[in-house]
This record gives C-alpha cells, structure tokens and sequence, in this order.
C-alpha cells in the first residue's frame, strides 16, 4: 500500500478541499448573530454601487459576502466579533469593527494611482510609499482606452524613462522599447519581461490581450532590476494578468469596431512631369525630337494627349477594418478564484493582403488548499495571424525590389482608353523597365498574388504552489513552459515579382515555402521568504530564492519552384514541374540559464528603508570559466516627513522621500555559441553579391555538374574569452506628495556605465573574418525622469486628473578597445549603399549618431569656367564631388550638380569627407494626459511627443534623384536648371548629377514630432438604468489614435525605423504609413 | 528560526548539484573546429573549402572583369560591377571602401584561415602518409597562391601563417612583399615535391605537380619584376627558367592544336575556350584553371561569371536555351585590336567581330565586321570574346551565371614566361626563347607549330615583341594587371591609351542614349575616363588596403597615395 500510485491519493485529496471549500462559502455561523444594515458612500457622500462587504469571523476565518444595491444598501448577518470589509475596485479597502453596532455606515475613499499603491519589485510586491527603487505603475486604465492590438503600441509617452517607438505603421510591426537610454549594442535593447512570474525576453505583445492586463510596473533603476540580474541591464516591465477574485462572479464583455486610414501619402510626379524628367535625364539640352529620348521609344506627345496620372497609392492603400471583442468571467470566494477570458481581434492594414488576427483564451485558477497552501494556474493559448509582406523588404540587396519601391516608383500613367488601361494595370512590369537591377513589379497585381503567412500558436502556461512553512516563512515555487509552435508561409505564384517569368528573380516561377518554427522555454523558481516579527521600531525581510530557466528553438524549412499548379498555393508545393529545385533549411539553437538570488529589506521606524540584494546567474552562452557572474545591489531611503522637524509642512508635503541607489546588471544577449568557432559544410552557390559565396567546388572529370563537392569552411569565429556585458547604475531620486495627494511627483535622476559591450564586431579581414563577438567597449547614459500627476478636480459631478511625464537621456561611447576607433554601421536597404555607413559608433558620441557628408546646395555657374571648348571647367578652390575634377568624360562636376562641404580640403569629395551629422535618438520625450469625468461622460486625451531625434530618410535617396524610369517625389519639380538655378534640387540626369553614394545631410530630417495620440470621450449608462436592465455598467466610448500629428518630417511619419536596430535607430526606407484610427466601441459589465 | 535555515538550506544543496551540469549545452546544428578534421572525408571536404575561394569572386569574376581596365580592355557600360560610376574598379574610381576591393582581399584571407586550419589539423585524421603529404601540399599550395594574389595586387600584407585563434591579439603588421614572396616561394617548393603528376589527376581543376610548377614560374617573373609588386631582381630569371623547363621538360603538356570545326572562326586556339564553355577537360594545354559548373537550376549552383561578363552581349531570356544572357561588361580597346598581325585568327576570337539580335526564341548575328551599333567606325563597341555563351552545352541557360570555366594558367603562358626569362636572363638561351615564340604564334596563325611560316613567325626577339604576344595570347585572362605593372610600363601604357583613344575621337562619344541588346548604355567616353584616371596617381600601381582590415588593424598601414 505503501507504493499507492501517487494520484490516488492526491486527487481525491484536491476535490475534496475544493468541495469545502465551495461548501464553507453557505455555511452558516454557529455563533449567535445579528443583523447589520448600512450604507456605504464615497467621500462626497454618493452611495456607491456593487461594493463588496465580507464578513471575516475572527474565530474561525471563514468569510461571508454580500454587495450593495444601487442605494449603497446592504445587509449582513454578523456576529459582534467580526469584521466587516468594504472593497471596490477603485476605492481604498476599509474593514470596520463590528462591536455591538447594528448600522455601520462606510465612506469609502478613491484610491489614488500615487504613493500608496502597490508595486512589484520582482518576486515582491511592495507598497509604492515603502519603494526604495525608481519603478514606474503604467496606468493600465489609460494604456487600454487605445484601440491598438497590442499593449506595447500603446505604451509610448505612458511612463517616464520608457522610450517607445515602432518600426512602421504595419500590423504586427516591431515595436522597440528602451528604458532609460539604450545600453548595450548587442542586437537587442529591449527589456526583460516577467509576465505572471516567466522571465521572458520579448514580449510578444501581440499574444496578449491587452484587457487581460490588471497591472504594469516598469522597474527602471539598476537596484530594482538586478534582482533579475544577466537579464536586467535593459530594464524590467513586470506585467501582472487579472485573475479570479473573492466575489460574486462578474462578467465584462468589451467590443469595439475601428476604422483606419493612412494618415498621409507621397505626392508624387503626374505623367507630362514624368515625362519631362525623363528627357531632361538624358539630355542637357532640349532635343527637336523626342522620340529617341524616351526609354519606352514613345514622343513626348504620346504622353501629353493619351495618357492620364495613375498613382499606385490611390488602389494600394485603402480604408481598413479593425474589431475586437472580449469577454471575461471573474469570480470565486475565499479558497477559490477563477478568471476565464477570451478574445478576437482582426485588424485588416491599410495595404492591401495585410492584417493581423488574434485569438485567445485563458483561463486562471488559484486554490487554497488548507491554511498553509495555496495554488495556482494561468493558462492561456493564442493564435496569432500576421499577413502581408514587409514593404520596405528588398531584393537581392536592392530597394527597388520592395513593395514601397514599386507603388511609388512605377511610372504614373495610364492609357486614356479604358481598354488600354485595363492591360496597363495587369502588366506585370513597366515597361520602360528592363535593367537587370531593377525589381520594380506591378504592386498590385503582386500584393494580390502573394502570400505571406505567419500563423503562430504559443501556449503559455505557469502555475505556482505557496506554502507557509511557518508563519513567517513562505515558499513559492513556480513553474511554466511558454510554448510557440509557429508556421511561416511564402507563396508567390506568377503574378509576382518572386515568380513571374517577366521579373528578373521568377525564373523559376510560381515557387513556395514553409518554416515550422517550434520554440520552447521553461522556468523554475523556487522563492523563500522571510519576514521578521514587526514592530513599530523595525522591520525586516529577507527573500532567497533559486531559478533554472532553459530555451530551445528549432526551424525547418522547405522550399520548392518550377510548382505545377499555382492555383493550389501553398498546398501545391510538392508538385513541381522541374526536379531539383527542393531546398531544406534548418536553424536551431538552445540556451540554459541557472540563478541563486537574495534580498534583504530593512525599515527603521517607517523612516529609514535600506534594501540590498545579490544574484548570481550561470549562462551556457559563455565558456564554462566565464559563465558565472555576480550582481549586487543596494538601496537606501529615506523618508524626510517622518521626521519631526518636518512635522509642520506636513500639511501641505504630506509624504516625501528621497531614494538614492547603486548596483550591477548584466546582458548576454548574443547568439548561444559566439564562444564557439564552428563549421559548416555545404556546396552553396557563388554570386557576385559577395555576402554569398561558394562552400563547394567542382572536380572537372566526367560530367563536372555529377562532381560538385561540398566543401567545409569556417563560418563563425569563436571568441572564448567572451564574458558578460555589465551595466552599473547610480539612482537619485524623489518621491512626494502634496496637498493631500492632489499632486504628487516622481523626479530620477540616474547614470548608467555599460562596460564589456557585447558586439558582433568587424575584426580584421586577414584574419578570414569579417566579424566575431567580442566585448569592445563601454557606454555611458545620462539622464533624469519627471513625473507630475495631479488631481485638478475632485466633486461628485466633475473630476479632473492630469498625467504628465518627460524624460532626458544623453547617451555616449566611452571607450572601444582594440584600434576600433570607430565601427562603422550600414544599413541594408540597398546594394548601392551597401558600404556606406549611414550610422556611427564613435567614442564620444553618441549610440545611433548619423553619418555622412554635409550638403551643400548645388554647383553653380560660379563655381566653374568656361573654357575655350565650351565646357564647364571647376574652379580650382571648389571641391569635385567627382574623383576627377576635369575628365574628358561626363564624370567631372556640371552646374547644377550636388554639392557637399570637402571637410578635409583636400579638393575631393569621398569618404574621408564624412562625419557625424546628428542624433538618431531623442533628446526627450514624454506624454501628457487628461481624463475628465462629467457626469456620465468622460473624456481622457493623451498627447504623446518625441523631440530631437534625425531620421535619415532614404526614400528621398531613391524618389528625389532625378534619374531612372520610374517615379519621383513632386519635389524634383524644382530641380537645377539654367533657368530654375538653385541651392534645394539638383539638375537632373542620371548617375552624375546626384553625386557619390553617401548618406548625407540633404536627407537629414528632424522626426521631433507631438501628436495626440489617443483620445476617448464615453459615456457611461446612469445607474438606475443599470439597475433596471440588471447590469453593472454599460459604458459606449467613441476612441482615436494618431488623432493629429505635428512634424516637419516629409515622409509618411515621422515615427519611423524600418531597419531598427539600437546602432540604426531612425532610418526611414519604404515604412509601412501610419494609420490614423477612429474607434466605437460598448463595454458591459454584468 | 533553525527550521527556515534547515529548509533553505535544503533547497539550495538540492538545486546547487546539477547546475554545472545544467549549463553545459553543445550546439545542436553545428560542428564545432575541435569536433572535426577527424577523418579523410572531413580532411577533404575542408581542402574543397579551400579550392572553393577562387570560384568565390576572384575567378568567378573580378580577375577578369572588374580588375580588367587597361590597355586590353575597359567598360563602356555605367552598369560595370554594379557600384555605380562614383565608386568604380573598372573606371579607376574608387577608394579604400570599395566592396570589390574589400571582398577580393576578404575572401583571399578566408582561404588563408581556412588553409591553415587543414594543415594545423590535418594529423587528427588518421590518413596514410602519401594521402596526408598529398592534402598537406594542396592546402599549402593554395595558401601560397592566395598570397600570391595578395602581394601582387596589395603590395605588403599580413602574413598569417597560424588559423585566427584569439581574437585578443589580432592586429598584425604588413609584412614586406620579399618575406612574403620568400614564404611563398619555400611553401610552393614544398608542394611541389608532394603533389601528384597532371596525367594521375586527369583534371584542370586540382593542382598538380606541373601546374605548381608554372605558377611558382609566374611568381618568380612577377619577383623579377619591377617594384612595388616584385623585387626588381633579375635573378630570379632563372629560377622562371627551372620550373617553366620542368614543365616543358614533364612531357604532359602541349599547346591544343586540335579544333571541332566550328563555323566562326575555326581554330584550335578558339577550340581551348570553347572546351571551358563546354566543359571539357583539357590539362595538356590549361595546366590548372577556376572550375565552375551548373546552372542555377535545382542543386547545380557553383555557377561563375565567365561567359556571362565575358562574349558577345545577347538579352536572353531567364532560362535559355539557345544564345543565353549575356551582360558583357568588359569591352576590348582599339589598341589591342591593332595589335593583331593580318592572318592571327586570335583577334577576331578575342574580340567580338559580332553580337547577336533578336530575342531568344529568334536570335540572330548581327552581320560579321559590324560589331557596333551607330558607329560602325567605332572598334571600341567591341567585346571580349573569348568565352562565348553559345558554345555553352548545358541546357538550359541560366541568366545570372556560366557553366564556363577560367584558365588560371596555360601552356602557352608557361612558354612566353620561358622565353621571356631566357631574353632577359644573362644565362637564357635568346634563341630557344624565339622558338617558344613563334610556336605560340603559329597556332595563333593556325598553322603547324612545328613548321616555320612566314607569315606567323617573328625573326628575331625583343621584350617589346613578348609584352605585345603576351597581350595577344593571353588577354582578357587576369594576366595584363601583373604583367604591365612588372614590366615597369603601366603609366605610360595608360598614357599611351589615353593618346589613342582622344585621336579615335572617343572623349566625344558621351551619353549615347539608346537601348543595347542586354540594356546597357553604352558611354564610350567611360573609355578615356578610365585611362585618364589610370594616369592621374601612381598610387594605381598597387590597391588601396582595404577599410574592412585598415580600420579594424591597429598595426595596419595605407599604401601610397591612397
């Protein structure tokens, strides 16, 4: 009996205490009883609806519950020993003393979102007044009252300290948040995320229900993050999902439906302006007779009396549909809570053939088992759909392959005869488009044809077991697996640019491919917690606690051409028409992380706080005598109005403290085997794009095509003195709250050294490489946080709350090791930029710094003589944007030609001309909030800003150069010309005119942009309606987002980073525009 | 109080046993260095590792294309390479950021790393001596000839003779081109002594004993020659005799005076490229050559450019099967073309006497002698024709790579360097030396190589006849950047082309506007901007050291005028 299998015992064990616990609920009280009657107001004196009061016995624990009805009226049987608790949602909790009293009557107070909150610390929570860290509540009721798909693209401007950007306006589109100033270099800046407890390293916002979400603190200051330590160098954002709660079971369904459309759109060259460009591109002056000089053999004329403007923008982009709805159950009592939700969310994009699609499901269960157990589960699956292609992806390296590149750039006309236009607009490629290089495709016949997939299902389970071994001393265990089975579809059929036998790339045709991508992380904790006796003089608490954590991803791929039967999709993958064209691609990697962690907090008469904590993490991404590595901190507080010299400005300062911090974190965000040099063996293809290359060769005997040898070469270059990147961080900071919490401010200020950065940095090409991690250097940032929030009005039919948060980062590179004075930073938008660095790392400058020659107008006559042969001569003081000042050939500088400032004086505009030409990141940025109740209406604004930041827009690289067959910006109407000479536009041409190919401050933007990014007014049902349909609230709200933006920028928005990375921060190639969103929506509560 | 300690205690020891374990992970779809060279298949995929960096941009394209621009050849087309005009190879327009001259460096380096690695590991695998000495003197080989290509073309360089272990100490300084040439020199002795003979591999594409032979002759003519890229010592003369004579003296190698009978023009020198096209192997006459294959359908990818940068431009479809796309970067000079002899059938192969029309399902040739579209007075509207795409058998076409291979060194080749050695050696033979001559221009003529003929043969010998038989014989084939340089003339040859090309008129031949069969806009005046580039520093004289190695190499230094 002994061996009885474990189950047996424990189920029946598990139904029984949930029966009892079910039972206890009913049960009625031995002890005599009385009946107690009141009612329960707010402080104005309103009664206050479905507020609900539990009965606790002191005797025997249990609890009892009621609610009051609309007259703030309820009624209980109690017994003069117990106690009465009063709770709301947005009101403080307040127990009464029962006595010998019959009416007790309750005047709740409004809970205020300052000082007496509690926040999570990481395994702690802890009351915000008793905070001696910088940790920052999000406001999650704000943060909602976007209608955005997922919590993150809603976050920028919310809390100080947290910069938010998004890549593009795309559905599902990456959005980067960096906490105070980005840190490390190495790819990933991003926070930490703990969600319910799982340490995880994006967030994957998309899978969440952003109404799921109760809390969100952001832990921003080193001594708040190390107790996550290797992980805790980018920041933490701690978010807490709502579960089940002691109370009779509500339900709350939230739907709204949204319409977006594109805030703004490129004006581009008409047909006779086309047309004209591309004589002027050919000739410098004005030929007798066009027909030559038109690319596609047609006379000017053909185009000023048959055809009409077409812009691709007018059929592409269009209105889109977004809905949501979500429900949720909430309820339980006092053993056992439960949350039930889901959700669907379907968001078309303002491009045609993109969306994003949710659904979700969760469930929570939390269980006491007895007095000293407690358990619980979090459940919840998703499936993800994001469709639709990027559109500022390229081809074969180059630009004009992207969506973007088509839609704008494709020649702008159409035939006047419908016909005519009909075919026009289902040819493939325009047909003055020929070249090799050259992509461009009829983008809506291939936004039509493709198919871009990525469905993605991620079960997300954790669950913990709370144990009070004694009474002082707790354990929690936790436990999760977050678990993402992903498939990626490619299909491009022949109307695409990817297998259209007309494209230069579909040579294969009609050709498809899926990635199954299966990732899995697991978690253990285990935490011990230790709290001293109190007293009102000290107390103490200690925390110990132990995590293993370990990754795994692994990708497969098949692809195949030549397919035989287009019409099947992706489905049709197997059947291909040619042998040999089945391609396997695989990708795997795993990680393991091992923890220890401790903590102490002490307070000395609720006046002097010191808390200090210790973490030593192990990581198998580093060789085994590096992989330990140890992560103090310590911080102090101290609370001014306690003291007794304060005690006369404590009527109006009625709390400050004063906090100051110092400690150690880390970042090991690299490829799991950097310190490893590996081989690969392969036959792999040459090409003159040089980042391919050939692995194998060919034996020539026989049929060489038979004798093609894999050959094995050494693809990564291990460094095995790799080691942490550590971040120490200094934090001053001060809390207060003034007149009797109407205002209360939060200001940071802090410095944060990251030494050892990790970076997958250029070594010497003699070595055979071109790159290996290595730790190359350390960064410094700067920076200091103000946060204002302030209740202006405060009466039973009015109130008005003010938010208000700005922040100031200044980040530089204090040192790089090894003769790198500098690492030059490219982006890969296109092959003609491909060497030319558009950003920066420079010892002290800094992170994200612009790069590239300063402009200077264009070539004037001035600048030239005119020699005896007719020819425009440079002057010998003027620099040559030209290797040659004087060629024979069209190659030297020509009046109307770009300009830039020779910074070396040596004569010649090249490389060595370029230098730093401003900042990728802001200088501050912020939010500012209002929500004002009246009445039944409330009204909430958020405006959001960013300020200072240059984005280097490329666009204007590729539609304001005056040269090749397709489109170009309407700004080239304004080019150089003898009779139009100017300092903006140069003269058009092709190749010369436009000059070297460097990024320079001629398409340098200042992005700083403000915008009134949400807006909600709703309107909430009075309650004695409420009463009559049997709800608690029914609440319609009409809602905007991007609502108004004010920029200089010229592109589609000026926030913008389509090759985002913390070295490329604002760089601005075929973004996806931003939409502007109007929302209505209902939420029903009962 | 004891109970909490006791219970933490617990949990710690618990947890503390299998963390060491825990962490040790091996990556799951990788071999890691330590793991492998373990056996004769790794050994040998490894040295195919090595062979595969000279298809790798070097052979597959910019030896004989972007490197090209000189008196044989330039570009008249803006697209050449691929950089744009502002940052341009082929026009003598570019700096040390230059992709090509990055990448050509990068990956000579990666065979290198790659090479030292083999010869450090080599005994792990358990191999028997003749096959290990075999695989040694290949690896070791071919790391001296990627340094060859380095100091020829770089000037000083680092020498690595150790696999990049420790990133900690990475930075290493130029070693000077005689250490480098020394190194070279012992390390190709050396495998020569241990690789097999050209019959026993019955393949151009490995590297036999003979074909070590000639190219350590070539390094040798090379350090003969003038500074910066050789020594200027003409002692070396006579080791280019040794090992051209070992060649000769082998018995395995001839010039190919066999030819198929093709329509245009028939004869057994253009028969040598048509076999690279068709894939033949032919050892006796390429004693080792770049070996590519495929076409770009299914597995079949080790595809160059030759063929595709090289021949008469065609717009071909995507997969042809007839002609077959050709861009034709590189254009044959009017110098070159007058340096032919009436009856030397090599002109009218080297440089395109034609280009073809019409679309790929109805391609037709242009009619013979025209060769250029509006100037037919034009002969720079000429192209390179050696390698030409409709000899090509493999089906079908692709349009982004040739199955045709590159001839790194001939036979013909060896016999010029014997007989140029022999001229300016105080210990050649000037006669033999004539001899050599006249057989490589008798074949030219297409007659008997053993025969004396009148029209065919020179009478007597000076180094101006072997510079201009050189340019006839081997053009287009990667050898004039070397050979200009060495012999000391490269500024006054670009000199003189710039002369010629201003009295052909062609500074006035800007921006001809009109569309090519293959989309290329021809600007002739691309012709004398390049010369007049070429002529502007001597910096030309050797390539800038690369950004990629100057800005990551602390003890590195620039060459001269860059």
């Amino acid at each position: 009996m002994i061996t009885m299998p474990f189950y047996r015992g424990i189920l029946p064990l598990l139904f029984l205490t949930l029966f009892f616990s079910l039972v206890n609920h009913q049960t009625i009280f031995c002890q005599q009883t009385v009946k107690i009657t009141g009612i329960v107001t707010d402080e104005t004196g309103k009664p206050l609806n479905a507020v609900s009061v539990l009965l606790k016995n002191k005797v025997n624990g249990n609890t009892v519950g009621t609610q009051t009805n609309e007259k703030g009226a309820y009624t209980i049987s109690a017994a003069p020993d117990n106690v009465l608790i009063f709770s709301s949602v947005s009101y403080e909790v307040l127990e009464v003393n029962i006595g010998n009293k019959k009416v007790v009557n309750a005047s709740l107070k409004l809970k205020s979102a300052d000082l007496d909150d509690v926040v999570v610390i990481g395994y702690q929570a802890v009351k915000r007044k008793d905070a001696t860290v910088a940790i920052g509540s999000v406001n999650v009721d704000d943060l909602k009252k976007a209608p955005v798909s997922s919590f993150d693209q809603a976050l920028a401007g919310r809390q100080a300290g947290v910069q938010v950007s998004s890549n593009d306006g795309q559905p599902g589109s990456n959005v980067n948040i960096i906490i105070r100033g980005a840190n490390s270099i190495s790819q990933d800046n991003s926070p930490l995320y703990v969600i319910d407890g799982f340490p995880r390293e994006g967030a994957d916002a998309g899978r969440i229900d952003p109404n799921d979400i109760e809390t969100m603190d952001v832990l921003k200051d080193g001594a708040a993050t190390a107790i996550y330590g290797a992980r805790g160098a980018n920041g933490v954002i701690i978010i807490t999902t709502k579960r089940g709660k002691n109370a009779v079971p509500t339900i709350n369904v939230t739907s709204w439906v949204a319409q977006q459309s594109n805030i703004k759109r490129m004006r581009m060259l008409n047909n006779i302006d086309w047309a004209k460009l591309q004589i002027d591109n050919t000739l410098s002056t004005p030929p007798t007779d066009y027909n030559n000089y038109l690319i596609d053999g047609r006379p000017f004329k053909f185009y000023t009396d048959s055809t009409k403007t077409f812009d691709f923008q007018d059929v592409i982009f269009k209105k889109a549909f977004m809905h949501n709805y979500s429900i949720s159950i909430n309820g339980g009592n006092a053993t056992t809570q439960y949350a039930i939700s889901g959700n669907y969310l379907s968001q078309e994009g303002t491009i045609i053939n993109s969306g994003f699609t949710r659904y979700s499901g969760r469930l929570v269960l939390d269980q006491k088992i007895g007095d000293k157990i407690k358990i619980g589960i979090n459940a919840t699956y998703s499936y993800n759909k994001t469709s639709g292609i990027s559109p500022s992806l390229g081809i074969n390296g180059s630009s004009s392959g992207s969506l973007m590149s088509s839609i704008l750039g494709f020649r702008p006309f159409v035939f006047n005869s419908d016909s005519a236009n009909n075919a026009f607009l289902e040819q493939p490629i325009d047909a003055g488009n020929t070249s090799s290089t050259n992509y461009t495709f009829n983008p809506l016949l291939n936004q039509r044809n493709l198919v871009r997939e990525n469905k993605a299902g991620n079960l997300f389970v954790n669950g913990y077991l709370e144990y009070n071994l004694t009474k002082r001393l707790r354990l929690r265990i936790t436990g999760g697996i977050d678990y993402t089975n992903a498939q990626n579809i490619i299909f491009n059929n022949e109307n695409t640019v990817y297998g259209s036998p007309f494209s230069v790339i579909g040579a294969n045709g009609p050709n498809g491919s899926v990635q199954h991508v299966v990732t899995s992380q697991w978690t253990n904790e285990n935490v011990l917690t230790y709290s001293l006796a109190a007293s009102k003089k000290h107390q103490l608490t200690f925390l110990g606690g132990l995590s293993l954590q370990g990754y795994k991803t692994s990708a497969f791929t098949v692809s195949n051409s030549g397919l035989a039967f287009p019409n099947l999709g992706i489905y049709g993958i197997a059947q291909s028409n040619a042998a040999g064209l089945v391609s396997v691609g695989e990708n795997s990697t795993l990680w393991t992380l091992a923890s220890y962690f401790g903590r102490v907090q002490y307070t000395f008469l609720s006046k002097y706080y010191i808390s200090a904590s210790v973490r030593n993490d192990g990581s198998s991404k580093f060789v085994s005598d590096k992989q330990w590595s140890f992560f103090p901190a310590l911080s102090l507080k101290w609370k001014v109005t306690e003291e007794p010299f304060f005690k006369k400005y404590k009527g109006t300062i009625n709390d400050l403290g004063i906090r100051f911090s110092a400690a150690k974190s880390g970042n090991n965000r690299i490829n799991a085997f950097s310190y490893l040099s590996q081989i690969a063996s392969s036959i792999g293809s040459v090409s003159n794009n040089s980042s391919l290359g050939a692995f194998g060769y060919t034996f020539n005997v026989g049929n060489p095509q038979a004798n093609q040898f894999p050959g094995a070469i050494v693809t990564v270059m291990g460094n095995k003195d790799l080691k942490w990147e550590t971040t120490t961080t200094y934090n001053l900071g001060l809390d207060a709250s003034l007149l009797k919490g109407k205002i209360s401010i939060v200001i940071d200020a802090y410095i944060k050294n990251t030494n050892d950065l990790l970076y997958n940095s250029p070594i010497p090409t003699s070595t055979g490489f071109q790159r290996a991690f290595k730790n190359i250097g350390s960064i410094q940032n700067k920076g200091l946080e103000f946060t204002v929030n302030t209740t202006n009005i405060k009466k039973k039919n009015v109130t008005w709350t003010t938010s208000f948060n700005i922040s100031f980062n200044r980040g530089k590179v204090l040192s790089l090791t090894e003769g790198l004075d500098v690492v030059p930073v490219t982006v890969g938008w296109d092959n003609s930029y491909g060497s030319s660095p558009a950003y920066l790392l420079k010892v002290g400058k800094p992170l994200g710094s612009l790069f590239g020659l300063v402009w200077d107008g264009n070539y004037q006559f001035s600048d030239f003589i005119l020699n005896s042969s007719g020819k425009y001569i440079l002057r010998d003081n003027v620099p040559s944007n030209q290797s040659s000042r004087t060629a024979t050939a069209g190659a030297a500088p020509q009046p109307g030609d770009i300009k830039f400032v020779d910074i070396n004086k040596d004569g010649v505009i090249n490389a060595s001309d370029q230098t730093v030409l401003g900042n990728g990141f802001p200088l501050h940025t912020g939010g500012f909030t209002n929500n004002i109740r009246y009445k039944n209406f409330d009204l909430s604004i958020f405006f959001q800003w960013s300020y200072g930041q240059q984005v280097h827009n490329a666009n204007r690289l590729r539609y304001e150069i005056n040269g090749g067959p397709g489109n170009q910006f309407e700004s080239v109407l304004n080019r150089w010309t003898p009779t139009n000479q100017n300092n903006e536009m140069f003269r058009a041409g092709t190749g010369g005119p436009q000059g070297p190919t460097f990024y320079s401050t001629r398409t340098l933007e200042d992005a700083s942009y403000i915008r009134l990014k949400t807006a909600q007014l709703a309107y909430n049902l009075p309650q004695a309606i409420m009463k009559k349909w049997k709800m608690k609230q029914l609440r319609f709200y009409i809602s905007g987002q991007n609502l108004i933006t004010l920029s200089k920028y010229s592109g589609f928005d000026p926030e913008v980073s389509t090759y985002y990375s913390v070295l490329s921060p604002s760089f601005d190639w075929g973004a996806y525009p931003r939409a502007r969103v109007y929302t209505f929506g209902i939420n029903l509560t009962f | 109080m004891k109970k909490t300690i006791a219970i933490a205690a617990l949990i710690i020891t618990l947890f503390s046993i299998s963390c060491k374990k825990f962490l040790d992970v091996s990556p799951l779809d990788n071999v890691v260095v330590e793991n492998y060279y373990n056996n004769d298949a790794q050994v040998k995929a490894a040295l195919t590792g090595v062979y595969s960096s000279f298809i790798n941009a070097s052979y597959s394209r910019y030896m004989f294309a972007d490197f090209s621009s000189s008196d044989e050849a330039y570009t008249s087309s803006g697209n050449g390479g691929g950089n744009g005009l502002a940052n341009n190879v082929y026009l003598y327009q570019f700096d040390y950021t230059n992709p090509v001259i990055n990448d050509f460096w990068q990956k000579l380096y990666t065979c290198i790393n790659n090479a030292n690695l083999l010869l450090e590991n080599i005994d792990k695998a358990n191999l028997k001596k003749n096959v290990r000495d075999n695989y040694y003197a290949q690896a070791l080989f071919l790391r001296s000839f990627a340094y060859y290509l380095l100091v020829s073309h770089y000037g000083d360089v680092p020498l690595r003779l150790k696999s990049t272990s420790n990133l900690a100490d990475i930075s290493a300084v130029r070693a000077s081109t005689d250490v480098v040439y020394l190194q070279i020199v012992n390390d190709m002795r050396f495998a020569i002594d241990n690789l097999p003979t050209a019959t026993t591999l019955n393949t151009t594409s490995r590297i036999s004993k003979t074909a070590a032979q000639a190219i350590l002759a070539r390094v040798f003519l090379t350090m003969a020659g003038a500074k910066p890229i050789g020594l200027a010592n003409s002692t070396y003369y006579d080791s280019v005799i040794t090992y051209t004579k070992a060649v000769v003296n082998s018995g395995v190698h001839s010039l190919n005076v066999s030819k198929q009978g093709v329509t245009l023009p028939d004869s057994s020198y253009a028969q040598i490229f048509i076999n690279e096209s068709q894939q033949r192997t032919d050892f006796k006459e390429c004693l080792f050559e770049a070996t590519f294959s495929g076409n770009l359908t299914g597995a079949f990818t080790l595809t160059g450019f030759v063929g595709y940068h090289t021949g008469p431009p065609f717009a071909g479809t995507f997969n042809d099967a007839s002609i077959g796309f050709n861009f034709s970067f590189v254009n044959a000079t009017a110098t070159l073309y007058r340096l032919y002899g009436t009856g030397d059938l090599r002109r009218d192969w080297c440089i395109t006497p034609y280009y073809y029309t019409g679309s790929a399902s109805n391609p037709a040739v242009s009619s013979a002698g025209i060769g250029k579209r509006g100037y037919d007075n034009v002969l720079y509207n000429r192209y390179n024709g050696k390698w030409r795409r409709e000899f090509e058998t493999l089906i079908p076409k692709s349009r982004f790579g040739s199955p045709a291979s590159f001839p790194i060194i001939r036979y013909s080749d060896v016999l010029l360097m014997l007989a140029e050695a022999q001229l300016l050696s105080p210990n050649g033979d000037k006669s033999e030396a004539l001899g050599y001559v006249n057989m490589v221009r008798r074949r030219g003529y297409g007659v008997n190589i053993a025969t004396a003929n009148a029209a065919a043969d020179l009478t007597s010998l000076t180094l101006k006849n072997i510079m201009d038989e050189r340019a006839r014989e081997l053009c287009f084939e990667g050898v004039r950047w070397t050979d200009l340089r060495r012999w000391g003339i490269w500024k006054s040859s670009m000199s003189d082309l710039l002369a010629t090309m201003m009295a052909d008129g062609l500074a006035s031949r800007a921006n001809q506007f009109f569309s090519l069969p293959a989309n290329n806009t021809v600007n002739f005046t691309l012709g004398p901007l390049m010369a007049q580039n070429a002529t502007s520093s001597d910096k030309f004289l050797l390539f800038p050291i690369p950004s990629s190695e100057l800005g990551t190499n602390s003890l590195a230094t620039q060459n001269f005028g860059w």
